[in-house]
């Protein structure tokens, strides 16, 4: 299988550089993925409801032609599966829409541009080698099947008379991924990552309580070896209990502080982007939806400010990346300091039509930490709402408006913690980060080192 | 794909379930291929991309468990192997297993093909210049346009079902039309006025998108007027595409049965129990041709039929992939769905909708004193164990004294308690559209195409903010 992957990608290479070779295209890259997926899910009583392996491989190519004005650009996918016939359909397709798929003219990398130069890119930290060779084997399931087992007499020694706890479905899914790359300047690079993704459920009943609640995690793990279950399963069993006494959501305005997945969620959301990190953007600049400008102040701040990086060489994050589609190498770079714009993150493309250097592929968001630590933010105030989890939370990218339900949130009165579910948070995130601290204490999620805690002194919760 | 290679596959399939089955297993094979044309014109950009999802998967019962083999390759004696592979390991688990459990699958035989009608193809140049000349209008309609987007994504799905008993196969053709407006508000922020419709063509969806050109620009006005909408509770007219998310994120998802055998969903305490009026019926049904939650058979085999999850105001059956279905003794249903050929079989949703009901849009209107019409929403996520609601980024208009105002209101969510927003439902209008191109995802991940759509619906007392 693999001999046949490398002759195809050969093959497509070859029909590739005759095309350029007698002028029909100007530039190519050529990228290749190998996936392979070893997942277990988990339904209640520990009951295993499916095992799934996968062997995944893809070629993703795009085509480049450049007629002085225009660049014209085109991509599609090929498999292993495909025919010599279905490549030269494949690619007479790309060609003809190729005609039509044009924006202003940028520049393409040079055969020997310092954008493409990897020299100083330690590949190696980019994957955990024991993890990756572990789900490549197949042995991966052994690891799994234990920590299975840890899980099982860790909840079991946590049900008592008062309140029964239980793993109601759990699915961890690991993938090692195999990407090179390669353009028609002879530029090669390739890298290697392991993903593990866990997801599960805890509900759990106090003997009173009329209903049962419920606890869902959704965990990217950055290295799955290094990952400390029991800790991690321990502080979920603790929240679900929790959330066996919560009360309908408060009215309240005031102080609000975002934790654990709320605040990752604020910085990096799920489906979109935090729109203070996203308005840094040169497409949306270029597009006219960011008004930002290099040096200028974004938002005037009342207490803490906010400097912000894009670090995609974060060792052994799942967001960290070596170079990006064009194969420009990643570098950590300032885009927001101390509330001033000071990079935006740029691709090539947009990068020519801002007249600024590329940044090479968007990576971890970094936020830097603040002074205070989270007892003396918690301490400021006799009352706040302080948030753990949202069901989803989707800003709106251009305005920065969003409206939230939370999942699990605590009014705290007078040191007091009550949890409460349901209520939605509503607000503006540039408004609220002009009047914000920032903890002293860090989080490093995939995707997000930041600060654990922020504070925002006027939040607002729409409750009974 | 070629007729020859879904025969030369239908052929493969036929040998893996024959071995599986001579030695007393039950599995299945599917094979998916998912075709995807994007074609984007923004003020200065043209984007195309061709993108493809093509592979198979096999899967056999070992008595208690699933084991499942995705792959890329298409190469029968590859797949014949792995198949092998898997019965090996099916019979060590089954020797192992202290008890185990047979799947009652349909046994009748069948061997059907569900094809779409041929369609006339449009010219790259006629239809880049059509969705061009649209995007030109948008910009030069209104000066506070800082950019547009229209774009068309056309797929094609091809999918090959094979057990012991069944051959099928399906062609899925969709194209979903998109225009955006990024639009300078008079409080000085950008925001996006939105709108999408889904045909088999991309001639209908064009024609859809066309037709209401005039409504879109309205809907630019609309969007540079809106403020935030104070919090609190509201009489609400929900659009069809608000109706739609409702019966979707709200009560769909309570009421997939993978969700219940994990006792997951609030709903299946109230099974048989009446939760709205008499005028309250939701139904899951894919067989709609040109609804984004299109499909004849679902990759469990099943073949599509219509699901009724409330009936005149009375729960009624849970949706079902075969695995939960035999956990809970369910009725069969034609939910069992997965993102791809490497991805789990999970109970899905499909086409999701109140039916329509007897009143008129005019009648719902006109009994309103003071409320919100909710017209458009950015999606909403489940909350299946507190049967809460949560349907976010929605853009709504004032009524008052049973009249639509110029007061419009945008970014807002609308929450609640499941229960008592339909036992609140005053009013279901017989105007039903199901339009629009949504993706549903299962938590956070396992992205299907669905559809989004049903009546407009009056409700009192919900909760937005």
């Amino acid at each position: 299988m693999r001999q046949e992957t490398i002759s195809k990608q050969e093959a497509i290479k070859e029909k590739l550089n005759a095309l350029k070779a007698n002028g029909q295209i100007n530039y190519w890259t050529l990228s290749s993925h190998n996936l392979k997926r070893n997942n277990i899910y988990i339904e209640k009583n520990y009951q295993v409801e499916s095992i799934l392996e996968a062997n995944r491989a893809e070629y993703d190519i795009t085509i480049f032609k450049q007629d002085g004005k225009n660049t014209y650009k085109s991509s599609f996918t090929l498999t292993p599966n495909s025919t010599n016939e279905e490549i030269e359909k494949q690619l007479n397709n790309a060609l003809f829409t190729c005609n039509y798929a044009k924006a202003p003219q940028y520049t393409l990398p040079d055969k020997n541009d310092p954008l493409l130069d990897d020299t100083s890119i330690d590949y190696s930290q980019f994957f955990d080698e024991k993890t990756y060779n572990d789900i490549k084997e197949g042995t991966i399931n052994f690891f799994l099947e234990k920590q299975l087992q840890n899980i099982k007499t860790l909840i079991e020694n946590y049900n008592s008379d008062e309140v029964k706890v239980t793993l109601n479905n759990l699915e961890l899914l690991t993938t090692a991924v195999d990407t090179s790359f390669e353009n028609s300047q002879d530029n090669t690079k390739s890298f290697q990552k392991d993903k593990t993704y866990l997801e599960f459920v805890l509900s759990a009943k106090h003997k009173d309580a009329q209903h049962e609640s419920e606890h869902i995690i959704y965990e990217h793990i950055n290295s799955l070896y290094d990952f400390d279950f029991t800790s991690f399963f321990e502080q979920a069993i603790k929240t679900v209990i929790d959330t066996t006494k919560s009360t309908p959501a408060p009215q309240f305005s005031g102080s609000v502080i975002l934790k654990d997945v709320a605040i990752q969620d604020f910085f990096t959301p799920d489906l979109t982007m935090n729109s203070f990190i996203g308005h840094a953007s040169a497409k949306l600049k270029y597009d006219q939806i960011s008004q930002y400008e290099i040096g200028n102040q974004i938002i005037t701040p009342q207490k803490d400010t906010l400097t912000i990086y894009s670090n995609p060489l974060l060792p052994k994050n799942e967001q960290s990346i070596p170079y990006d589609g064009l194969g420009i190498c990643a570098k950590k770079v300032c885009l927001i300091n101390n509330n001033t714009l000071e990079n935006f993150f740029a691709s090539k493309q947009y990068a020519h039509y801002l007249n600024i250097e590329p940044t090479g592929p968007l990576g971890v968001i970094e936020v830097e930490t603040g002074k205070n630590s989270i007892e003396n933010l918690e301490q400021e105030d006799n009352q706040y709402v302080e948030i753990h989890t949202f069901s989803s939370f989707v800003p709106d990218l251009a305005s920065g408006s969003f409206s939230a339900e939370i999942r699990l949130g605590y009014l705290v009165k007078d040191g007091v913690k009550t949890p409460f579910k349901g209520g939605l948070f509503s607000g503006n995130i540039f408004e609220l980060l002009a009047n914000c601290r920032l903890s002293q204490e860090e989080l490093i999620e995939a995707g997000y080192k930041g600060p654990k805690a922020i504070k925002f002194y006027e939040g607002q919760i729409i409750g009974e | 794909m070629t007729k020859t290679n879904i025969e030369s596959l239908k052929t493969t399939f036929n040998e893996i379930s024959q071995l599986f089955h001579n030695e007393g297993f039950y599995g299945d094979c599917n094979y998916f291929n998912k075709k995807e044309q994007r074609t984007i014109v923004t003020k200065t950009d043209t984007i195309i991309d061709d993108d493809s999802d093509e592979g198979v998967k096999l899967r056999i019962w070992d008595g208690n468990s699933y084991l499942e083999y995705g792959t890329t390759s298409l190469e029968h004696t590859e797949l014949i192997n792995e198949a092998k592979k898997l019965l090996e390991k099916a019979k060590k688990n089954s020797q192992s297993n202290s008890s185990t459990e047979e799947l009652s699958i349909d046994t009748t035989f069948l061997d059907e093909e569900y094809l779409p009608e041929v369609s006339i193809n449009t010219s790259m140049d006629e239809k880049l210049s059509a969705i061009d000349k649209v995007k030109n209008d948008i910009i030069e309609a209104r000066d506070n346009v800082v950019n547009a987007k229209v774009g068309v994504i056309e797929e094609n799905e091809y999918h090959l079902f094979g057990n012991y008993y069944k051959t099928l196969y399906q062609e899925i053709p969709l194209c979903i039309y998109i225009n955006i407006a990024n639009v300078m508000c008079e409080d000085n922020s950008i925001r996006n006025a939105f709108e999408a419709y889904s045909a088999s063509t991309y001639q209908e969806a064009f024609e859809k998108g066309k037709n209401n050109f005039n409504n879109f620009i309205e809907k630019i006005d609309q969007q540079a007027k809106a403020k935030s909408l104070n919090g609190g509770k509201y009489t609400v007219l929900l659009s069809p595409k608000l109706s739609g998310l409702l019966a979707h994120e709200s009560f769909g998802h309570g009421m997939e049965a993978d969700t219940m055998m994990k006792d997951r969903a609030l709903a299946s305490n109230w099974v048989g129990e009446q939760i709205g009026n008499e005028e309250v019926s939701i139904v899951d049904y894919p067989a709609i041709k040109g609804k984004n939650g299109e499909f004849y058979f679902d990759h469990d085999g099943n073949l599509a039929q219509k699901t009724y999850l409330v009936r005149n105001g009375i729960i009624s059956t849970p949706m079902a992939d075969n695995y939960s279905k035999e956990k809970l003794n369910l009725h069969q249903s034609n939910n069992g769905r997965f993102e791809s050929f490497d991805h789990k079989h999970y109970t899905r949703m499909s086409n999701t909708y109140f039916e329509p009901g007897k009143s008129s849009f005019d009648e719902l209107l006109e009994s309103i004193e003071d409320g919100i019409l909710v017209t458009d929403s950015s999606g909403g996520m489940e909350d299946p164990k507190g049967w809460g609601v949560q349907v976010q980024g929605n853009f709504g208009q004032r009524i008052k004294n049973g009249k639509l105002v110029d007061e419009f209101y945008d970014g807002f969510t609308l929450t609640g308690f499941l229960p008592d927003i339909l036992k609140n439902v005053e009013g279901v209008s017989k105007e039903f559209v199901i339009d629009g191109a949504g993706l549903c995802g299962k938590g956070h991940k396992e992205w299907v195409r669905v559809s989004e759509g049903g009546p407009y619906l009056k409700i009192k007392d919900v909760m937005l903010g």
